[in-house]
C-alpha cells in the first residue's frame, strides 16, 4: 500500500498547500467583503439622517478596509453634518469640523476624481471660522486655482484674503491670474479695478477698464465705474496737470454718453455727466472749477 | 484502518476545498449584492469671495462739486473705499444707518491713522496729501492743528484769556470760515481773494508779510502756503492773536474783528458772525449736541485732548519748535511773537 500512502500525502500536501496559499487572500476578501458590507450600512445611515451611526460604520469599513478612499469624503460629510448640527459654541462641533477636515483632506490626497470636491468642501468647513487663522482658507483657495477648472470666486477669495492682511503684491497677483486664466469674466475686471481703486492707483484702474471696454464695450459696470473714476481725477486730483485733467473729463464725458445710451434712465451717469459738463466748460472757459 | 483514515481526510480536504470554492464563486455576488451607490453628497455652493465680503446694497448720498449725488454701492465699498470716503461729508455720513456707520468710520480711522498722528506729520505734509484725507477726518486733524498752534504760541494767554477757551473760538472760526475745505478761495465783488482754511484775505496776508518783514512775526508764507493746513492754521492763529491783542483781550470782541477787523468788529454784520460762532462752537468744537457722525469722530478722535485739558495739561507734550518753523527763521527765539508787543 505505499502507493496509495503516497498518492494520499501528495493529496493532502497539495490541498493543504492550496488552501493556505488561498487562505490569505480569501480573509482579505472576507474583510474587504465586510468593509462593503459596513460602507453599505453607512450609506444606509446617512439616507436616514443618523449621522453618527453614519460616521460609525464609515470608520469601521475604512478600518477593515483602507482601499475604500471614496469612503473619506463621506465621512468627512457625516461628520461636517455632525458637527454643522452643534451650536456654534459647542466644543464637540469643533472637534467633528475638525475631524471632517482631517477626512476631505486625505479625500483629496488619495483619489484625484475626488480632489477638487474635496478640496470645495475643505475650503468650506475653514470658511469664515478660519479667516485670520494660519492661511488655512488661503492655502485650499489656492490649491483650487491650480485646477483644470478654476473659478473666478477662488480667486477673488484668495486676493481678498491677501489684502487683508496686507500683502497686496500677491492680492494683485491672484486677481491679475484670474484675469489671465478668465478674460471674459467681468468680476473679475470688477473686482481688479476695484482693488486699484481702492489702493488709489489710478493709471492701473483706467487701464483695466480701457481693457475691459475694449473687449466688452457695453458692460456698463465698467462705464460707470469709468464715469466716476474720471469726476474723481478730472476734479479732486490736484496731482493731474492740466492736459491729463482734460483727457479724464473728455473721457468721462464719453463714457456717460455711452452707458447713457444703452441705459438712457441712469440717474448717476445724467449726474455725473452734468457735473463733467461743467467741469469741461470751466477748463475751456480758463477757470478752475474746483476750490 | 489507515486506508479508512486517508480516505476520510481525502474526502475532508475534497468538502473544504469544494467549500472554499462554493465560497469563491459565490463572494461575487455576495459582494454584487452589498454594493450600493452611496448617497449623493451635494457640492458645496459656497461663494468663498461672498463669505469675506458684504455685497449688500446701501443707498448713499454723496457730495461731487457741491452737489448732492444719490448713489447705491455695494456694503463693502463703504467699508474699504477711501475712493468713496473722500465723496462722503459729514451730513452725508450721518445719513448712513447705524450700526454700518460707526464700521465705516472705524475703518477710515484705522486707514488714516498715520495722517491723524500728530504734529510731525502735519507739518511733513502737503495740501496734496490733505486732498485725499476724508472730509470728517481733515476737519478733526485741522481742529487739532489748531489747538496745536493755540497752545504753542499761547494765543490769547498774555491777554488773560483761558487757553481753552481761545482754542475753541479759533478752531469755530475755522469751521465758519471754511468749514474746514482746506482748497477753499472765496472772491468777493472787489476781486479780493480770501485763501484757504484761515479765509486769509489780501489784506491779512500783506499785513503779515509786513509783521515778517519788520521782524515781528517769525515766519513768512508764500500764497500757496495759505493752501497748507498746517501753514494756514498758523497764519490764522498768529491773525486772530493779533486780533486779541486788538480786542485787548475782549475774547468776543476779537472773534467779530478777525472777520470784519476791528474797526468793523461792533457793525451788525459782526454781530450776526460772533453769533455763528458762538453757536457752533457749543455744537461742534465743545461737541455739545454735534450730529452723530461729528460727535462720534470727536469723541474718538478728540478725546486724549479733553482729557489732557482736563488735568490742565498741555495736549501736546513737546514744546520744541516745530522744524519747519526752525528752518524758515533760522535761529533764535520762534516764538518772537510772544515777546513782543502786537502790532496794534
Amino acid at each position: 500500500m505505499p502507493g496509495v500512502q503516497g498518492t494520499g500525502v501528495v493529496v493532502l500536501a497539495a490541498a493543504v498547500a492550496g488552501c493556505s496559499a488561498g487562505l490569505e487572500s480569501r480573509i482579505e476578501r472576507v474583510r474587504r467583503l465586510e468593509a462593503r458590507y459596513l460602507a453599505r450600512q453607512g450609506h444606509e445611515r446617512a439616507e436616514q439622517g443618523d449621522m453618527r451611526g453614519a460616521a460609525r460604520a464609515y470608520a469601521a469599513a475604512l478600518a477593515a478596509d483602507p482601499g475604500l478612499v471614496a469612503l473619506h469624503l463621506h465621512l468627512g460629510y457625516a461628520y461636517e453634518r455632525l458637527g454643522n448640527a452643534l451650536a456654534l459654541t459647542d466644543p464637540a462641533r469643533e472637534e467633528a469640523l475638525r475631524r471632517a477636515a482631517v477626512c476631505h483632506r486625505l479625500a483629496a490626497d488619495s483619489e484625484p476624481a475626488l480632489r477638487r470636491h474635496a478640496l470645495l468642501r475643505l475650503a468650506g468647513i475653514h470658511g469664515p471660522a478660519s479667516l485670520g487663522e494660519l492661511g488655512l482658507l488661503e492655502g485650499d483657495l489656492a490649491e483650487l486655482v491650480k485646477l483644470d477648472a478654476p473659478e473666478a470666486d477662488w480667486f477673488l477669495a484668495l486676493a481678498r484674503l491677501r489684502e487683508d492682511r496686507q500683502r497686496l503684491d500677491e492680492s494683485e497677483a491672484a486677481l491679475l491670474a484670474a484675469r489671465e486664466v478668465l478674460p471674459h469674466a467681468a468680476v473679475v475686471h470688477r473686482e481688479l479695478a476695484r482693488f486699484y481703486r481702492r489702493h488709489e492707483r489710478f493709471d492701473a484702474f483706467f487701464a483695466v477698464l480701457e481693457r475691459r471696454l475694449e473687449s466688452e464695450p457695453d458692460d456698463r459696470d465698467a462705464l460707470h465705474a469709468l464715469v466716476e473714476g474720471c469726476f474723481y481725477r478730472g476734479f479732486r486730483d490736484y496731482r493731474v496737470g492740466g492736459d491729463a485733467r482734460r483727457a479724464s473729463v473728455r473721457r468721462g464725458i464719453v463714457a456717460a454718453e455711452r452707458l447713457l445710451h444703452l441705459e438712457p434712465e441712469h440717474a448717476e451717469a445724467r449726474r455725473y455727466l452734468d457735473l463733467l459738463s461743467r467741469v469741461r466748460e470751466g477748463l475751456e472757459a480758463g477757470r478752475d472749477p474746483r476750490p | 484502518m489507515i486506508r479508512q483514515l486517508a480516505l476520510i481526510l481525502v474526502w475532508a480536504l475534497v468538502s473544504a476545498a469544494a467549500l472554499v470554492t462554493g465560497i469563491a464563486l459565490l463572494l461575487p455576488r455576495v459582494e454584487a449584492a452589498f454594493d450600493r451607490p452611496p448617497p449623493p453628497i451635494p457640492e458645496p455652493r459656497t461663494a468663498f469671495f461672498d463669505l469675506l465680503r458684504d455685497a449688500r446694497p446701501v443707498s448713499l448720498v454723496v457730495t461731487e462739486a457741491w452737489q448732492k449725488v444719490p448713489i447705491v454701492v455695494e456694503t463693502d465699498d463703504l467699508l474699504r473705499d477711501p475712493t468713496l470716503w473722500n465723496r462722503l461729508h459729514f451730513d452725508d455720513w450721518d445719513r448712513v444707518p447705524e450700526p454700518l456707520r460707526r464700521a465705516a468710520l472705524e475703518r477710515m480711522i484705522a486707514r488714516y491713522q498715520p495722517q491723524l498722528a500728530g504734529p510731525d506729520v502735519w507739518e511733513a505734509m502737503t495740501a496734496e496729501d490733505w486732498d485725499f484725507v476724508p472730509q470728517p477726518l481733515r476737519a478733526m486733524a485741522f481742529i487739532r492743528i489748531s489747538e496745536y498752534w493755540a497752545e504753542y504760541y499761547g494765543i490769547g494767554v498774555g491777554s488773560g484769556l483761558g487757553p481753552r477757551d481761545t482754542a475753541a473760538t479759533f478752531a469755530t472760526i475755522l469751521m465758519v470760515e471754511s468749514w474746514f475745505e482746506h482748497r477753499a478761495v472765496h472772491v468777493d465783488e472787489n476781486g479780493n481773494r480770501d485763501l484757504g482754511l484761515p479765509q486769509a484775505s489780501d489784506y491779512m496776508r500783506v499785513r503779515l508779510e509786513h509783521l515778517h518783514r519788520a521782524r515781528w512775526l517769525d515766519f513768512r508764507l508764500e500764497e500757496r502756503d495759505y493752501f497748507n493746513p498746517w501753514l494756514a492754521i498758523l497764519a490764522g492763529a498768529v491773525w486772530f492773536d493779533l486780533m486779541i491783542k486788538e480786542a485787548r483781550g475782549d475774547l468776543d470782541l476779537a472773534a467779530r474783528a478777525y472777520r470784519k477787523g476791528i474797526f468793523a468788529a461792533n457793525h451788525g454784520a459782526a454781530e450776526e458772525y460772533l453769533h455763528n460762532v458762538k453757536q457752533k462752537r457749543d455744537l461742534y468744537i465743545l461737541n455739545r449736541a454735534a450730529p452723530p457722525t461729528w460727535s462720534f469722530l470727536s469723541r474718538r478722535l478728540r478725546g486724549r485732548a479733553r482729557v489732557r485739558r482736563a488735568a490742565g495739561r498741555p495736549l501736546y507734550a513737546s514744546r520744541v519748535p516745530p522744524r519747519g518753523l526752525r528752518k524758515r527763521i533760522g535761529s533764535g527765539d520762534s516764538r518772537g511773537l510772544q515777546s513782543r508787543p502786537g502790532p496794534g
